[in-house]
């Protein structure tokens, strides 16, 4: 039990800011003229403007017309600039494919791809004739491969970017997040997915923590497979030699190499070392060594570009401890000033 | 959602809004902006929120989204330390420290010097009752990441506030 209510901690809003939000609110109607037909938010820069003009020529949206990420995946990714979005479409990191399949009345439409050296991220779109999508719906078979290889992939998530549960829809978005465990047995030259056995949820009135229980599990068994090319790809890794120490409390860990991607960063540290100040730290209890996951990259003038992480495999493999990483947004590799492990305990300028 | 609806819906959300931005950008200022500019991208955007049980999630998410924008024109992630640093910054330092001292709370102020990594997460959690999971999801990492960051700011803050019970 905790001895602070937070809440209580925690300061009013002052009146400068609670007058900001009276302002906004009295702008309520020009937000609204500002909504297009289709209700998304105009609020872009010049190179959307040209970008949507361009696209708006040919009767397309940006987005379809390959010019810039599906909005939706750029919001999965904290809305990449828009120069970024573009070079990696141009080096084929990013991709639209708009590659839809139906069966049993369910369309699954692939409208984003992301991928490096190290991950693959997919993002579809999935419309159903029935209320059937929501956070709980999904395929309960799915496998992603490079041509004939299934065991590539680790650290694997797929699931619906819903708000929430209870109330089925009958459009949502779906992604697959996957990391490239065995480097040596990625061809990528193209990735197969094939997703089967669609699951739902139906719901009754209930006291769940989302204010329905459910009543029921329903599976649609159809199969959606699709293949995307990826021979285009550039590969923007860099390798980096390091061969030097992150200072810890406990001791100092050899960091050998680093390479990164786009989407993601793989740290190798020396095993040894990396058991030996775990052992001063934890003992024998079990812990977790914080600081080799924590990550942070920041361009040539010292702007962050990265910050945290998100899925995590970490392997030893003889005398190497290797840390493979996903990044929270997408980078541009060429512009890596440093790379800052832990809170400082080391700098690694390329 | 009609006009009246949304209204209402802010206003009682206005503190929690406020709440969320400050664990991001702390200058007053800026959580004015961020604030703003997410009321206004979600009324324009409400049609896409089917369920209006999510309101506040979605438009934290929105929020978020907001305030890392802001994060990104500044072309800085700042730590409080390097506050004085940016440009513009050095009144909302003298008033944070005011406002700090004014209000005396020692715990607040604590939690204003963790990481973001770690306050951001930690707002959420505690004074706003998200769970790890629902955390997961607004800031698009894993469940694991969330409780790990939670457990380290809970370490940090009951080494720095002289072990009290967190």
């Amino acid at each position: 039990m905790s001895d602070i209510n937070w809440k209580r901690e925690m300061p009013d809003v002052p009146e400068a800011v609670h007058e900001a939000v009276l302002e906004a609110l009295k702008k309520l109607d020009k937000a609204e003229d500002r909504t297009d037909s289709k209700g998304k938010h105009r609020r872009r820069k010049t190179l959307v403007v040209l970008a949507a003009a361009l696209a708006a020529a040919f009767g397309m949206t940006a987005a379809a017309a390959g010019l810039l990420w599906n909005e939706r995946a750029a919001e999965e990714f904290h809305n990449p600039a828009l120069s970024l979005q573009q070079e990696t479409i141009e080096s084929g990191v990013a991709d639209i494919p708009d590659i839809s399949v139906t069966d049993k009345g369910i369309t699954v439409t692939a409208v984003q791809t992301l991928r490096d050296e190290n991950r693959v991220y997919l993002l579809f779109k999935v419309s159903s004739e029935e209320a059937v999508i929501d956070g709980n719906s999904g395929f309960e078979d799915w496998k992603l491969y490079d041509g004939e290889i299934t065991d590539i992939f680790g650290n694997m998530g797929a699931q619906f970017l819903c708000e929430g549960t209870g109330e089925l829809l009958t459009e949502g978005y779906y992604m697959i997040d996957a990391m490239n465990v065995i480097k040596e047995d990625w061809k990528g030259e193209k990735l197969s997915v094939c997703l089967s056995d669609f699951s739902y949820y139906t719901y009754e009135s209930g006291d769940s923590e989302e204010g329905k229980s459910v009543q029921a599990a329903h599976h649609i068994d159809g199969v959606w497979e699709m293949e995307f090319p990826l021979e285009n790809v550039e590969n923007q890794t860099h390798h980096y030699e390091v061969g030097q120490k992150m200072e810890l409390p406990e001791g100092s860990i050899l960091v050998k190499s680093m390479e990164i991607s786009p989407l993601s960063i793989e740290v190798v540290y020396d095993r040894a070392d990396a058991d030996k100040v775990f052992q001063a730290r934890y003992g024998e209890e079990d812990g977790s060594l914080w600081e080799l996951f924590a990550v942070k990259i920041l361009d040539k003038e010292g702007n962050v570009m990265n910050e945290g992480v998100g899925g995590v495999s970490s392997a030893n493999q003889g005398e190497d401890k290797t840390v493979l990483m996903e990044l929270s947004g997408v980078i541009d590799t060429e512009e890596v000033g440093s790379i800052e492990l832990g809170e400082k305990n080391l700098v690694f300028r390329p | 959602m009609d006009k009246e609806e949304f209204t209402r819906q802010i206003l009682a959300m206005e503190k929690s809004m406020y709440h969320v931005a400050k664990s991001i950008l702390r200058c007053d200022e800026d959580c004015a902006d961020a604030m703003q500019n997410a009321i206004l991208a979600a009324y324009s955007r409400r049609d896409d929120l089917r369920n209006r049980n999510y309101f506040k999630t979605w438009l934290t998410r929105i929020l978020i989204n907001e305030c890392y924008g802001i994060l990104r024109k500044k072309k800085e992630v700042v730590g409080l330390e390097e506050y004085p640093e940016l440009p513009g910054q050095a009144e909302f330092t003298q008033a944070f420290s005011e406002v700090e001292a004014e209000n005396g709370s020692e715990v607040f102020l604590e939690l204003q010097r963790l990481e973001e990594k770690y306050r951001l997460p930690f707002t959420l959690h505690y004074v706003e009752g998200y769970s790890a999971k629902e955390i997961g999801k607004l800031l698009q990492i894993s469940e694991g990441n969330v409780k790990t960051r939670l457990y380290r700011a809970r370490n940090i803050l009951r080494e720095r506030l002289k072990g009290v019970q967190i």
